[in-house]
C-alpha cells in the first residue's frame, strides 16, 4: 500500500512541476533594458557647434531628456465591445479609438486643438461650423478626406445602423429626423463642399460642440468590404491616428504601435502601448503595485493607503463631471411637495458621506453642475455659488420643515412616516452607504423610517421610467454642453425620471438652445440650476464623482482634463526603471 | 444494449431543448436592456432601430422560433450584442476550451490529491492522516476561491514577482490559476473517498480477501478502489460539467480570457445572445457528462450491466415473441 501511495503521490508531483515548467513564455511586460544615459559628445567636434550631442541620442521634451525605450502600459476600463464606432455600445472604447483615427479636433488639456483640421471658424448665428483639414493619411496611404467625415456622421444616424449613442447626435440639423426615418442621411448637416473642408450645422446653438462630439473620419470602401467583420478583430482595422492596433487579444490585452504615417508622428513619442482588459479590481491594483502598470484609479480605500505610502507613486485626484444624487418623484403623493424634498435635501450629511463612506475621494456637492463645467469663459459653479449651502442655511430645522410639507399632504405626523429610497447596485458598498443614509433621515427629521430596496440598475432604472418610486439614487455624467444637464429634466426627456413637466422650463431650456453670446447663455443656465435646485429641488445632489489615480514617477504627459480625448499621443516616459 | 444508449441521448437532446427555450423565455423577461444598463440618453427612436436591427422587436415566441431555426440550419447562436459582429459560437469555440483546460488541469490534480488523501484518511482513521485529511477539507469547503486567489496573487507576484500577475500565454500563466482551482475539488474528494473507503473495508469480502491473505497493496487496488469508485463517479459529472462555470472568479481575477468573464459581463449588460449560448453549453455539457457517467457505470459495475441485459429480456419477453 505504502508503495503505491508513494509513486502515485510522485507522479502528481511530478505532474505538478511540468505545469510550471515549459517554453518561457515573455512576460508582459519584460524587466525593459535600462534606458541609456545621455552621455557627453564623445565624437570629436569643430569647438564652433553647437551644443547638440554628436550621438543621435536623447530626444529632449520639456527640459528632460526622454527614456531611450518608450512604452506604456495601462488598464482599460472595459474590453471594447467592437472597434466599429458604428455598433459600439461600451463607452469605454472610445479610448482605443481616440489612438486610432483623428477627430476633426481634440480636447487636450483643456484647449481645442485640431487634429483632423488645421483651423476652424463658426458663424455669427453659431449654428454652422467650417474645418478645414490638413494632409493627414491612412495606413494604406490614401488621403483623409472630407467625405470620410460625412460617411462617418452619415452612417451613425442612419436608422438601419442602429448606432446605440444616436441621441447624442440629434444636436446635428436633421439628426433627428433621419434616425427616425423621416429624411434622407443626406441631409445631414455635415457636408463636404469639398475634398478639404468639412460644414457642420447644428439644430441649435451648442457652444461646446467640439467638446460633446467627435467626429471621426471612416473609409466608406474599407467599411464596406469588412461589413459585419470590422472592428471585431486587429487585422480588419485601418487606422490615421497617432498608433495602429497590432493585436487584440479578446478580453486579455491590446496592443498599439505608433503610427509613422501620422501627420505628427514626429511629437509621438510611445512606440508601444499595451492595454491590458482586467475585470476584477484587485488584480488591477496588484499590477500597479508591481510595475506591470504605469498608472491606475484606485477606489478601495485601503489599496488607497498602501499606494499613497510610496515614494515611487504619485496621487492625482482627477475632477470628472458626473454628479451623484438622490432624485425625487413628483407625481408621488408627498414628494409632489416642495417643502419635503427640501427637508430631505437639507438634512442630507454630505459631509460624512463624503469624507467617511466614499474616503474623500469625491467632492461635495454645491449644485447640480460640477466643478469642471464652463459656459464660455465662465466656470459655472463659481458663478452660481454653493446652492446647496444657501439651502442649508436657510432652513436650519429640516425637521420643522419636513413636518410642515406633510402637514400640507394629508397631516401625518413625522414620526409616523416612512419614505421609500430606491438603489440601482446590489453591492455591499452601496448598502452600507444606504443604511448610513437611513440611520441620519430617521435621526435627523425625528420620521418612522426609510425603506430601502436594491436592484440591478437596468431594472431599477425600468421601475424609476414607470414613476414606481418615491426616492431614488443614481449618478449622471455631463457633456461638456451644459444644456445637457438642463435637458435631463424636459417634459419630452425624462431621461432622470422626476416627472417634472413643466412648460416654463422647457421654453427656458428652449431659450438656451437659441442664444449665442456667452454672458446671455450663463445668465440662462444659472436661472435653469437656480428652477432645478432653489426653487423646486428637483434632485438632492450629493457628490461629484472623482477619480483617485496613482501614477509612477517616470511617467509623463497623460491628459486627465474631464472631457479629454487626447489620447496617448502626448505621453512619454522619463526614468523608468 | 444499444437502445438504451439511443433513448439516453434522446432525452439528452430534449433536456437542452427544454432548459435552453426556458431561458431564453426568462431572460428576455427581465426588466431592461442592453442598452439601458450602458447608454444614458435613449431616445425613442435609437432604441427603434437598435431593436430592429437585432431583431427584439419581434413577439418572443418569434424569437425564439428564430434562433431554433438558425440553429439547426446554420449552427449559429446568434450574433453578440455587446460585441457586434462577433458570432456567439465562436466565442465558445475560441474560449471555452481555455476554460476547460484550467477546469481539467484543477480537476485532475484536485481529484487525485483528493482521492490520495482520503484514502489515507480512511486507512488510518483517528490517527495523523485522518486529521490532516479532514482538516484539509476544511479548509478546502471554507475558503473562497476569491479570497485564496487574492491571497495567492499578493503573494507570489506582488510580495515574490515569481510569476506574472495576470493574463495568458504560455505554462507559466497556468501555475497560480490552477493551484486556486485545486483546492475545492481536493476538499469535496477527500471527504467522498474517505466515506466511501471506510464503508468498504468494513464489508465482508474485504474480511474474506484479508484472510485470504491478499497483499494490503492489492486488497486496496483490486477490491476496494472499485467498489469506492460508484459514488466518486457519480460525482464526477457534475464536476465537468461544473469546469465551466465554477472558474468564472479565478478568470476574473488572473484576468483569464475564458468563458467565464464573458458570462458575467453578459447577464449585467443583458447579452441576450450570449446568456442563452453560454446557458446551451453549461446545459450540453451537464446532459452529456451524466450520458458519459450512465455509460461509465455500465463499464465499471457489472451489477448494472446485469441489469440492463435483464430489463431487455423481460421487455423482450412480453412481446408475442418469434423465439
Amino acid at each position: 500500500m505504502k508503495k503505491y501511495v508513494s509513486i502515485v503521490l510522485a507522479l502528481v508531483l511530478v505532474l505538478g512541476m511540468l505545469a510550471g515548467c515549459g517554453q518561457k513564455q515573455e512576460e508582459a511586460p519584460a524587466a525593459p533594458s535600462t534606458p541609456s544615459t545621455p552621455a557627453a559628445p564623445s565624437t570629436p567636434s569643430t569647438p564652433s557647434e553647437p551644443t547638440k550631442p554628436a550621438e543621435p541620442e536623447g530626444i529632449v521634451v520639456n527640459g528632460e531628456t526622454i527614456d531611450k525605450e518608450q512604452y506604456l502600459n495601462v488598464v482599460g476600463s472595459d474590453e471594447p465591445g467592437t472597434l466599429d464606432e458604428f455598433h459600439n455600445s461600451v463607452a469605454a472604447t472610445g479610448n482605443i479609438l481616440s489612438n486610432l483615427f483623428t477627430p476633426l479636433v481634440r480636447n487636450m488639456d483643456g484647449v481645442l486643438v485640431g487634429d483632423g483640421c488645421e483651423s476652424w471658424e463658426t458663424s455669427e448665428d453659431g449654428l454652422t461650423w467650417t474645418f478645414h483639414l490638413r494632409d493627414n493619411y491612412w495606413q494604406d496611404g490614401t488621403p483623409v478626406t472630407a467625405q470620410d467625415y460625412v460617411y462617418s456622421a452619415q452612417m451613425k444616424l442612419k436608422p438601419e445602423t442602429a448606432f446605440p449613442y444616436a441621441g447624442n447626435w440629434y444636436l446635428i440639423k436633421n439628426g433627428q429626423a433621419i434616425n427616425e426615418g423621416k429624411m434622407d442621411a443626406a441631409e445631414l448637416g455635415v457636408t463636404a463642399p469639398d475634398d478639404k473642408t468639412v460644414v457642420i450645422e447644428t439644430e441649435y446653438v451648442v457652444p461646446s460642440l467640439l467638446n460633446t462630439l467627435t467626429f471621426y473620419p471612416q473609409k466608406q470602401d474599407h467599411y464596406e468590404k469588412y461589413g459585419e467583420k470590422y472592428g471585431t478583430e486587429a487585422d480588419t482595422m485601418l487606422s490615421c491616428g497617432p498608433f495602429i492596433i497590432t493585436d487584440w487579444t479578446h478580453n486579455s490585452s491590446i496592443t498599439l504601435e505608433k503610427n509613422e504615417k501620422y501627420w505628427d508622428a514626429e511629437h509621438v513619442y510611445l512606440e508601444k502601448v499595451t492595454v491590458y482588459s482586467i475585470a476584477e479590481p484587485t488584480t488591477s491594483y496588484n499590477m500597479l503595485d508591481n510595475g506591470s502598470v504605469d498608472y491606475l484609479a484606485v477606489a478601495d480605500n485601503d489599496y488607497i493607503e498602501r499606494f499613497t505610502a510610496r515614494e515611487d507613486l504619485v496621487n492625482t485626484r482627477v475632477q470628472l463631471a458626473r454628479t451623484f444624487m438622490w432624485f425625487f418623484n413628483m407625481k408621488d403623493k408627498y414628494f409632489a411637495n416642495e417643502k419635503i424634498r427640501k427637508a430631505i435635501t437639507v438634512a442630507f450629511d454630505r459631509d460624512a458621506t463624503v469624507e467617511v463612506l466614499l474616503g474623500g475621494v469625491p467632492i461635495k456637492a454645491k449644485g447640480l453642475y460640477t466643478h469642471v463645467m464652463y459656459e464660455g469663459d465662465y466656470n459655472i459653479r463659481e458663478y452660481d455659488g454653493d446652492l446647496i449651502q444657501a439651502m442649508v442655511d436657510k432652513y436650519p430645522d429640516p425637521a420643522a420643515l419636513l413636518q410642515e410639507g406633510l402637514n400640507e399632504v394629508d397631516g401625518t405626523k413625522a414620526a409616523d412616516w416612512t419614505f421609500k429610497a430606491g438603489f440601482g447596485s446590489t453591492g455591499s458598498k452601496m448598502k452600507e452607504q444606504a443604511e448610513y443614509w437611513q440611520d441620519t433621515m430617521i435621526k435627523k427629521l425625528g420620521i418612522k423610517g426609510v425603506e430601502l430596496s436594491f436592484d440591478d440598475y437596468a431594472i431599477a432604472m425600468d421601475g424609476w421610467q414607470t414613476g414606481n418610486f418615491q426616492v431614488a439614487c443614481l449618478s449622471w455624467g455631463s457633456t461638456a454642453d451644459t444644456a445637457y444637464m438642463l435637458n435631463l429634466f424636459t417634459t419630452k426627456s425624462n431621461a432622470i425620471p422626476v416627472h417634472f413637466d413643466n412648460p416654463e422650463f422647457d421654453e427656458l431650456v428652449n431659450t438656451l438652445n437659441k442664444t449665442v453670446d456667452p454672458a446671455e447663455r450663463m445668465k440662462i443656465v444659472q436661472k435653469g440650476e437656480d428652477i432645478v435646485i432653489t426653487q423646486n429641488c428637483l434632485v438632492c445632489p450629493i457628490s461629484y464623482n472623482c477619480n483617485n489615480v496613482f501614477e509612477y514617477k517616470y511617467v509623463r504627459g497623460v491628459d486627465r482634463s474631464p472631457f479629454g480625448n487626447s489620447s496617448y499621443k502626448t505621453v512619454y516616459t522619463v526614468g523608468r526603471p | 444494449m444499444a437502445k438504451y444508449i439511443i433513448k439516453r441521448i434522446l432525452y439528452m437532446f430534449l433536456v437542452l431543448f427544454i432548459v435552453v427555450s426556458t431561458t431564453f423565455i426568462m431572460i428576455h423577461s427581465i426588466p431592461g436592456d442592453p442598452l439601458t444598463a450602458t447608454v444614458e440618453n435613449l431616445p425613442e427612436a435609437t432604441r427603434a432601430n437598435y431593436y430592429a436591427r437585432y431583431g427584439l422587436d419581434q413577439p418572443l415566441m418569434v424569437q425564439l422560433f428564430r434562433f431554433w431555426k438558425l440553429f439547426l440550419t446554420e449552427g449559429s447562436l446568434g450574433e453578440s450584442l455587446k460585441f457586434p459582429g462577433r458570432l456567439a459560437e465562436e466565442f465558445i469555440v475560441k474560449y471555452a476550451p481555455i476554460s476547460f483546460q484550467l477546469g481539467i488541469w484543477g480537476l485532475v490534480i484536485g481529484v487525485t490529491l483528493g482521492m490520495l488523501l482520503g484514502i489515507n484518511a480512511a486507512l488510518h482513521k483517528n490517527k495523523l492522516p485522518d486529521y490532516f485529511g479532514t482538516f484539509v477539507a476544511l479548509l478546502g469547503t471554507c475558503i473562497p476561491a476569491f479570497v485564496l486567489a487574492a491571497l495567492v496573487q499578493y503573494f507570489f507576484t506582488v510580495k515574490h514577482k515569481w510569476f506574472p500577475t495576470a493574463g495568458w500565454g504560455g505554462a507559466i500563466y497556468y501555475v497560480l490559476p490552477v493551484l486556486c482551482m485545486t483546492l475545492s475539488p481536493v476538499a469535496t474528494y477527500c471527504r467522498y473517498m474517505k466515506s466511501s473507503v471506510l464503508d468498504v473495508i468494513n464489508q465482508d469480502y474485504i474480511l474474506t480477501a484479508e484472510s485470504k491473505g491478499l497483499p494490503r497493496g492489492k486488497i486496496i487496488w483490486r477490491h476496494v478502489m472499485r467498489n469506492t469508485l460508484m459514488p466518486i463517479v457519480t460525482m464526477l459529472a457534475p464536476s465537468v460539467a461544473g469546469l465551466l462555470g465554477g472558474s468564472f472568479i479565478i478568470e476574473s481575477m488572473f484576468a483569464i480570457p475564458g468563458l467565464g468573464t464573458y458570462f458575467v459581463k453578459a447577464i449585467n449588460s443583458r447579452d441576450y445572445t450570449m446568456v442563452v449560448a453560454m446557458n446551451f453549453l453549461f446545459t450540453a455539457t451537464y446532459v452529456f457528462s451524466l450520458l458519459v457517467v450512465d455509460l461509465l457505470y455500465l463499464v465499471i459495475d457489472p451489477r448494472v450491466r446485469l441489469e440492463v441485459k435483464q430489463n431487455r429480456r423481460a421487455v423482450a419477453s412480453n412481446v408475442p415473441s418469434e423465439n
